[in-house]
């Protein structure tokens, strides 16, 4: 294959984990409207404890993803309870905060309870690298483009069809209104955040199947941010759209420019982005009234 | 009869206070400080002269977030760019360090025009990330100008220097902080009276209606950005001169989300907030050392080597407590003690 | 300032300098900082949290090792020695704070550990103001001997020589001179320098260098920069990274079938490097000069380490607890070598002297008595199997 597909190939592939990523952050902006700073730690928290279920004897995939993401639900209903829903009513700054103390309060923990080394994550689907013609594909990368797809169909028709999307949307208008309507404002804030729990599952183990286990996965939280902003902040299939392309707009940068200017290259995209369209490429027009 | 305090003269009207007791305790605030060396080592001097650094940054910052309400995740950027304007003034161009300090207040001014720009279409979020896409840019910038910037091998940053006085040593340098932070504060001080600290406020609190009221956004915004990177570059030139040493790993994101939790724990938009903000904030990893030690010996050897995860983990729980407990931070605390004190023994 | 309050300024500083004197007058008689009748206390700043944790928590546990040893054996001359480990987090601003508190609060007589490379640069005013006799081992930073500091002393050959070593190898050895050749560094001073040692590998040997790459330190992913070097046709590489990125660099070569071979610095011959690059395949280079977990010497310290240090501490043992045995155990030396009376200025001139001190095996021998005071250890080069997830020595230590 040649060069330039190659690049973009691989964009592809890690343009997946930043994503899903930016699927977690775009659902909670969506219920709540207020940004999840800990999205990184969750998935390096729900990658930990996955990684202590693979080692249970006998455990193969599909077992393994069951408790996965049975274990991400409990957790992200269990974070929205006890730190976020106390919060609601405060202003959103300090909501914001919370999630950046929570943040380094898994991190701290996660190191605490599983330590610092890297560790190499089983390969549930084996090592062998998958050829399809000229191109060639770890079973792991396979598994992050496909839960990437699956995710975003079921989001799309999620919002779509479901009134739960629906309200969700109200929700983050304008509380009191929805309340006013008869909306469950906790039930909605609940469901946002276990699906954004999801979407740190799929995530973290993604980058575990095609990277190994460690701490700095709670980096690619940050790394997520510039697909969120360039798919809008509210839109969790516009979040899985905006993660491919900064994937291969990094990739291309650093093939053809090299020079460290892949890192950069996300962020500079989204600032002309928005200068362009300042909600993003499919965000919502807050409107504002006096 | 008196019916009412009457002030006769322009300066008694514009006065910062006019009640006696609050320029006594100010006084004996000041005096304490300048004391302070001749109770501290080069440690704890080393301690407060960072908390007085930080806070001419957290003043800044707290202008911008607190009061004019533009969420900025920039500021570890500013710092930066702070920091490396003093190095290279100095190194390179024989700049006094003392005028290099406010050059390079104004170089990061100038700097913040880049992120203030694009503020005037971006709101909430949107901005923030903004900010930070501005912090890893600069950071890029700082390791590709090479030539300009030595890159990643850092600058080593002459010491301060006011007409020929040297103030290297730690109590020097301590007493030139303590003087930079009186200032700013009274710069803070009168910005925030005056027509401009007016118009941050009704920016922050509902910027539609300001603009109805005839108040230009675009003007307040751009200059908000400027003076608060005015500020955060002079305190990233102080942290130059303090260490002496810089290179990009000294200002990491880490630090921007740090001056964050200063002015959530210290109280919003209050300058007293934002000084005992950063204050916590840089003294708690201390305290919990010491609070380790006091919990004795069996307590650390359970802990081993996994102490320092526990502190950072004691690090987020404090945060977290400050914002469910005392959503108004320190600020909060300290009106509420002043109100007590005031009440007592009526208070409740 | 007013003029009384100028005078009373200056008889304040009139009497503390009179009173400093005293004190000092009273102190000649008495010890030296940090060193009492029954004990001599020393310190170490090292990132025990934050990215480099690995590193610094291992540097600490060898110092740790070594004092638990010396002090089982009755000590130095009678005295024990007992050390205070500081947390920098690996920020060059809490290096400075940190070895503050650890001379002024703490008043140590001394340091072994000293964080990273630009964290030491940012620490030297502090402790050049100081003179305190320092051993810097963890990162052999060319920039902290030149100019030569009067109490520092460096245990380590510069960063180049990782950069040279393997290269070297690859053309003398391995018959590879006609091959294309790569690097991929980190876009930092250290990185650099690896950088410079490959370069002089190629002008050396005169080869055909295809792609230098660089990259910034955190990254994650690397499938832009090796379809680069399988664009340029690459197909011996040196990849100057740290643990995971090797691996996942290496099974990005696997995927696009490419037959390289590698070579890599120090970092790479940890544990848990090994294991994650093996799946991959290649027989990667590795030179180090400190003899640890695949050597016997190394070997015979993990069973010391298994009697004295904790059990995480014995889990994580890698090349970088042999640095900071060696560093400590190189200190001990220089004060067991003043006998009774132990002062900062004697160990100093007896640490200036040091020639050929034997570390039992797990490294060159050591010597200070040279312009730098830089110990440049000789360098023994290993390579990996990866279908056992060993590593076994390929050379020798030997002075390049």
């Amino acid at each position: 294959m040649n060069y330039f597909m190659n690049l973009v190939m691989s964009g592809l592939v890690i343009g997946t984990l930043y994503g899903m990523v930016a699927m977690g952050f775009a659902i909670i902006y969506r219920a709540t409207g207020m940004v999840n700073f800990a999205q990184g730690e969750v998935m390096m928290l729900i990658a930990y404890m996955s990684y202590t279920f693979a080692t249970i004897p006998g455990m193969t995939f599909i077992p393994l993803l069951a408790c996965v993401l049975a274990a991400s639900i409990v957790l992200g209903l269990l974070i929205e309870w006890a730190f976020i829903r106390p919060m609601l009513g405060e202003p959103m700054f300090s909501r914001v905060m919370v999630t950046i103390g929570l943040a380094v309060v898994i991190r701290s923990t996660v190191i605490l309870i599983w330590g610092v080394e890297p560790t190499a994550f089983p390969r549930p689907f084996g090592n062998a690298v998958i050829r399809f013609g000229e191109m060639a594909l770890y079973p792991g990368q396979i598994f992050a483009l496909v839960s990437l797809a699956v995710l975003s169909l079921a989001m799309w028709l999620f919002f779509r069809r479901s009134r739960v999307g629906i309200a969700m949307r109200a929700t983050s208008n304008n509380e009191t209104t929805a309340l006013l309507m008869g909306i469950n404002v906790k039930r909605i804030s609940a469901i946002a955040w276990a699906l954004s729990a999801v979407f740190a599952a799929f995530s973290g183990l993604a980058f575990c199947l095609m990277f190994s286990l460690e701490p700095e996965i709670s980096q690619m939280g940050l790394r997520g941010f510039p697909a969120t902003i360039l798919g809008g902040l509210d839109s969790v299939v516009g979040g899985a759209f905006g993660g491919l392309v900064i994937g291969v707009v990094e990739n291309l940068a650093g093939g053809y420019l090299g020079r460290g200017l892949k890192e950069i290259a996300g962020f500079v995209l989204i600032i002309v982005v928005l200068m362009v369209k300042p909600y993003g490429l499919f965000g919502q027009r807050e409107i504002e009234r006096v | 009869m008196r019916s009412r305090t009457y002030q006769n003269s322009y300066a008694g009207l514009v006065a910062l206070s006019n009640q006696p007791t609050a320029w006594v305790w100010a006084a004996i605030g000041v005096l304490v400080l300048a004391l302070m060396p001749t109770h501290f080592g080069s440690f704890g001097l080393n301690m407060l002269t960072a908390i007085f650094v930080s806070s001419i940054g957290i003043l800044g910052l707290n202008l911008l977030s607190g009061v004019a309400g533009q969420i900025s995740l920039g500021h570890a950027g500013f710092l930066l760019i702070g920091a490396y304007s003093q190095a290279i003034l100095t190194t390179d161009y024989k700049v006094p360090t003392l005028i290099a300090i406010f050059l390079s207040g104004l170089i990061a001014a100038i700097a913040s025009l880049v992120v203030g720009i694009p503020s005037l279409r971006l709101k909430g979020l949107y901005l923030a990330i903004t900010t930070l896409a501005f912090t890893f840019i600069v950071r890029h910038v700082v390791l590709f100008a090479e030539g300009i910037t030595r890159g990643s091998a850092g600058m080593p940053v002459d010491a301060l220097n006011i007409f020929g006085v040297s103030f290297k040593g730690d109590v020097r340098f301590y007493y030139a902080a303590l003087a930079l932070l009186l200032l700013f504060i009274i710069i803070t001080l009168n910005l925030m009276r005056s027509r401009i600290g007016r118009a941050w406020l009704a920016l922050r609190d509902h910027d539609i209606a300001a603009r109805a009221m005839g108040i230009d956004l675009m003007r307040y915004k751009l200059l908000a950005f400027m003076v608060s990177a005015f500020y955060t570059g002079v305190a990233g030139a102080m942290v130059a001169l303090q260490t002496r040493f810089i290179n990009v790993d000294t200002f990491s994101i880490l630090i921007s989300i740090e001056a964050l939790a200063m002015i959530i724990v210290g109280g919003m938009g209050r300058i007293h907030g934002a000084i005992l903000g950063t204050a916590l904030i840089i003294f708690l990893p201390e305290l919990l050392s010491l609070g380790f030690n006091a919990a004795g010996d069996n307590f650390k050897t359970l802990m081993a080597d996994r102490i320092y995860e526990v502190k950072g983990l004691m690090y987020g729980v404090v945060i977290l407590l400050f914002l469910r407990l005392e959503p108004e931070g320190m600020a909060g605390i300290w009106r509420k003690s002043k109100r007590f004190w005031v009440q007592w023994p009526l208070s409740q | 300032m007013s003029h009384t309050f100028k005078k009373a300024m200056n008889r304040l500083t009139r009497w503390s300098a009179i009173s400093l004197a005293a004190g000092a007058a009273m102190s000649v008689a008495a010890q030296d900082v940090g060193v009492t009748a029954t004990e001599i206390l020393i310190g170490e700043v090292q990132p025990m949290s934050g990215p480099a944790s690995l590193i610094g928590k291992a540097g600490a546990a060898g110092s740790k090792l070594a004092i638990a040893e010396i002090n089982a054996n009755g000590g130095i001359n009678g005295r024990k020695l007992r050390a205070i480990y500081e947390d920098d987090g690996y920020v060059p601003a809490r290096s400075v704070s940190s070895v503050k508190k650890l001379i002024d609060s703490d008043k140590v007589f001394g340091l072994t550990g000293t964080t990273g490379s630009s964290h030491m640069v940012a620490m030297l005013p502090t402790i050049e103001e100081a003179k305190i006799p320092t051993i810097v081992h963890m990162a052999p930073n060319p920039a902290v001997v030149s100019p030569r500091r009067p109490t520092v002393f460096m245990i380590g050959p510069d960063y180049d020589y990782a950069g040279y070593v393997p290269i070297s190898h690859m053309v003398e050895k391995m018959n590879k001179k006609g091959g294309k050749y790569g690097i991929l560094y980190q876009d930092d001073d250290f990185g650099k320098a690896l950088l410079s040692g490959y370069q002089k590998a190629v002008k050396q040997y005169g080869l055909n260098s295809v792609a230098e790459i660089s990259f910034k330190r955190g990254a994650k992913d690397f499938s832009a920069e090796v379809l680069t070097l399988k664009d340029k046709g690459a197909n011996a590489v040196y990849l100057g990274t740290l643990t995971t990125e090797s691996a996942s660099i290496m099974s990005e070569f696997r995927r696009l079938n490419m037959d390289v071979t590698l070579g890599t610095l120090w970092a790479g011959q940890l544990p848990a490097a090994v294991k994650l690059a093996a799946p991959s395949g290649y027989q990667y280079l590795i030179p180090d000069y400190y003899a640890s977990n695949y050597d016997a010497a190394g070997l015979a310290l993990m069973e010391k380490a298994k009697k004295f240090l904790s059990a995480d501490d014995y889990a994580n043992f890698n090349r970088y607890t042999v640095s900071g045995y060696v560093g400590t155990l190189v200190f001990a030396e220089g004060i067991r070598r003043c006998g009774a009376n132990v002062t900062r200025v004697c160990v100093v001139s007896e640490l200036n002297k040091l020639q050929n001190f034997s570390t039992g095996g797990l490294s060159g021998p050591v010597s200070f008595n040279n312009p730098k005071a830089q110990a440049v250890l000789p360098i023994k080069l290993f390579q990996t199997d990866p279908a056992s997830g060993t590593v076994k020595s390929v050379t020798d230590f030997i002075a390049y």
